[in-house]
């Protein structure tokens, strides 16, 4: 893994096109600025991993789902 | 079509049969980096959820359904380079699905990220919602069931040990369902 050292108003290139800059920080926190192509995905790690932890969950539980949804679509046909 | 059709075997779903007109091609999915071709099935025919099953990853399939089935104004914003990333083009079809987390008898929506598809390109995206307003779980139907932050979600389907028969259809209630548990589903 590179660690580089950054003033405020400096950047990182990664790439051609992607920048990312130190806008300030202060307490703890560092506020970055992030010029990047509209297709490169930019999410707070946090986020990222809290979507891919329930897509895991549900995956992982696809065998109950199964059997569950049998149940449902059970009381569907008996409802018509 | 003289494609050699594709076939998988899914440990669920058993034998998997599909045209290369019918594949989704996503970035992958968070969790999933490599599950990048996938194609939806129905869970049957008048089911309410399908699965959007890995071509890529064996035995990975998501269970999807129309969030709008369960929460009628669910209406995530969705950004220009959201559709750029589906190659969207004026006139698209587009269909959104959300994963559901489902289990006997319960059923969570995952209305943070849904799932963005252009019909005409084949192109997928699960979209990361970044305000926050709609919920990772979203529990839709059985006890618990809660409303949206919009205010609506069914909540007819029979909770935990019910008889099945007595669920109902999610298109049959929705607008008074708001914290209702059906008599059904009433602990004893």
């Amino acid at each position: 893994m590179l660690v580089l050292t950054r003033k405020a108003g400096e950047s990182v290139c990664i790439g051609n096109d992607i920048r990312v800059r130190v806008v300030s920080f202060s307490r703890g926190s560092v506020r970055l600025a992030i010029d990047a192509p509209s297709e490169v995905a930019v999410h707070r790690e946090e986020v990222l991993e809290r979507i891919a932890e329930e897509n895991r969950m549900a995956a992982q539980a696809s065998g109950e789902a199964a059997e569950a949804l049998r149940g449902l679509d059970r009381g569907l046909e008996e409802d018509r | 079509m003289t494609a050699e059709p594709i076939r998988i075997e899914h440990r669920v779903l058993g034998e998997i049969r599909a045209s290369e007109d019918e594949v989704l091609e996503f970035p992958g999915l968070p969790g999933f980096s490599q599950a990048r071709r996938f194609v939806v099935r129905e869970h049957d025919r008048e089911s309410a959820f399908g699965w959007l099953v890995s071509l890529d990853v064996p035995d990975l399939a998501f269970p999807v359904t129309d969030p709008q089935l369960f929460v009628p104004d669910y209406a995530p914003k969705i950004e220009p380079h959201h559709l750029r990333a589906v190659e969207q083009r004026e006139g698209d079809a587009m269909k959104l699905l959300v994963i559901a987390r489902v289990s006997e008898g319960t059923v969570d929506l995952n209305l943070a990220a849904p799932l963005l598809i252009d019909l005409r390109s084949r192109r997928g995206l699960q979209v990361i919602l970044e305000k926050g307003d709609y919920a990772a779980r979203t529990r839709v139907i059985g006890a618990d069931a809660r409303s949206s932050p919009e205010g609506e979600a069914s909540a007819d389907e029979p909770s935990k040990g019910e008889d099945p028969r007595s669920s109902r259809s999610p298109r049959g209630r929705g607008a008074k369902a708001k914290s209702s548990r059906p008599p059904s589903a009433r602990p004893k």
